[in-house]
């Protein structure tokens, strides 16, 4: 206690710099261990509306072509990186019927 | 602001891709890997060029780091001179100090493994007047290591490589806390001992 006394009186900006560091490694140690906890439960990435639709394949393990069909959009080979939300807009439906419509595609997919 | 450069980047590809590399190693607030390893998965899905993504990334953050460098150049000079006499102009011979005997390894490490810190090491790098071939040199080398290994996560990784990211983020930053506390714990334990004797 006379030694932390000391070293307030003394050494202030030192002391108060090692407390914030040690706080934030801390603090960045423990956000490091959950999202690895985190990561090994989830490997399935959630849809997002920016995501292209051979990226969703990739991730669902489907074939890119196979779920480009299921959009209910013509076939387009010159498409590059077509977003989820592109495609509903192009169909004409909203982002998150046109999101079921890809999950529940990809669910009659993997069940065998 | 992060869904909006995501959209932006699914939509503008590799202009975003560059763009936000070249910012990132100024310092901008900007999420240059999350989108380096987004480029690899998509790569990896067939949505974009694999060796156009590589280039790009490569380069957009080689010319990042030799603008840094640059600014931090001409900055410090102009600096010295204005504060010839000042305590900041004293700062500025620390970092010339500093950069003589970190230099090199100090570039290096700071493109992939403590990588927060890497912008801040290129205006230092600058200011400190440090050899600009030797700059690019260990910037070469640094970038290469940071553009293979985020760009290997991506690709093999994929959609779930984002999250391995934001792991590999915390981590860098720990790693960072930790050289500040061991660099700081090592006065304190000098201190420490001095004050033992002066409470003695």
């Amino acid at each position: 206690m006379k030694i932390l006394k000391y070293l307030w009186n003394h050494n202030k900006f030192l002391l108060i710099g090692f407390s914030i560091a040690s706080l934030v490694t801390l603090g960045f140690l423990a956000k490091f261990t959950f999202s690895v906890i985190y990561w090994s439960n989830n490997r399935d990435a959630a849809i997002e509306p920016w995501m292209p639709i051979g990226y969703i394949a990739r991730s669902y393990k489907v074939e890119r072509d196979w779920l480009m069909e299921q959009t209910g959009l013509p076939r387009d080979e010159s498409r590059v990186r077509f977003s989820i939300e592109a495609a509903a807009e192009e169909a004409g439906i909203s982002y998150e019927e046109m999101r079921q419509r890809l999950l529940d595609a990809i669910e009659t997919r993997r069940t065998p | 602001m992060i869904d909006l450069l995501l959209e932006l980047f699914t939509q503008y590809g590799l202009v975003i891709l560059a763009g936000t590399i070249y910012l990132a190693a100024l310092g901008a607030p900007l999420p240059g890997t999350v989108l380096l390893v987004l480029s690899g998965a998509f790569a990896a899905s067939g949505e974009m060029d694999l060796v156009s993504v590589i280039a790009t990334a490569y380069f957009s953050a080689v010319a990042g780091d030799i603008t840094g460098f640059t600014i931090g150049y001409k900055g410090g000079a102009w600096l010295q001179k204005k504060l010839a006499r000042s305590k900041l102009g004293a700062q500025i011979g620390k970092a010339e100090a500093f950069m003589t005997q970190w230099g090199g390894v100090g570039v290096f490490l700071s493109r992939w493994l403590v990588a927060p810190i890497g912008p801040t090491i290129n205006y230092v790098a600058g200011i400190g007047r440090f050899s600009w071939r030797k700059f690019v040199l260990w910037d070469l080398l640094g970038e290469t290591i940071w553009v293979a290994v985020y760009m290997t996560i991506g690709v093999v990784f994929s959609a779930s490589a984002l999250a391995l990211v934001d792991m590999i983020a915390s981590a860098s930053w720990v790693l960072l806390g930790a050289l500040v506390m061991w660099v700081m714990g090592k006065r304190l334990i000098k201190v420490i001992r001095k004050a033992r004797q002066a409470v003695a």
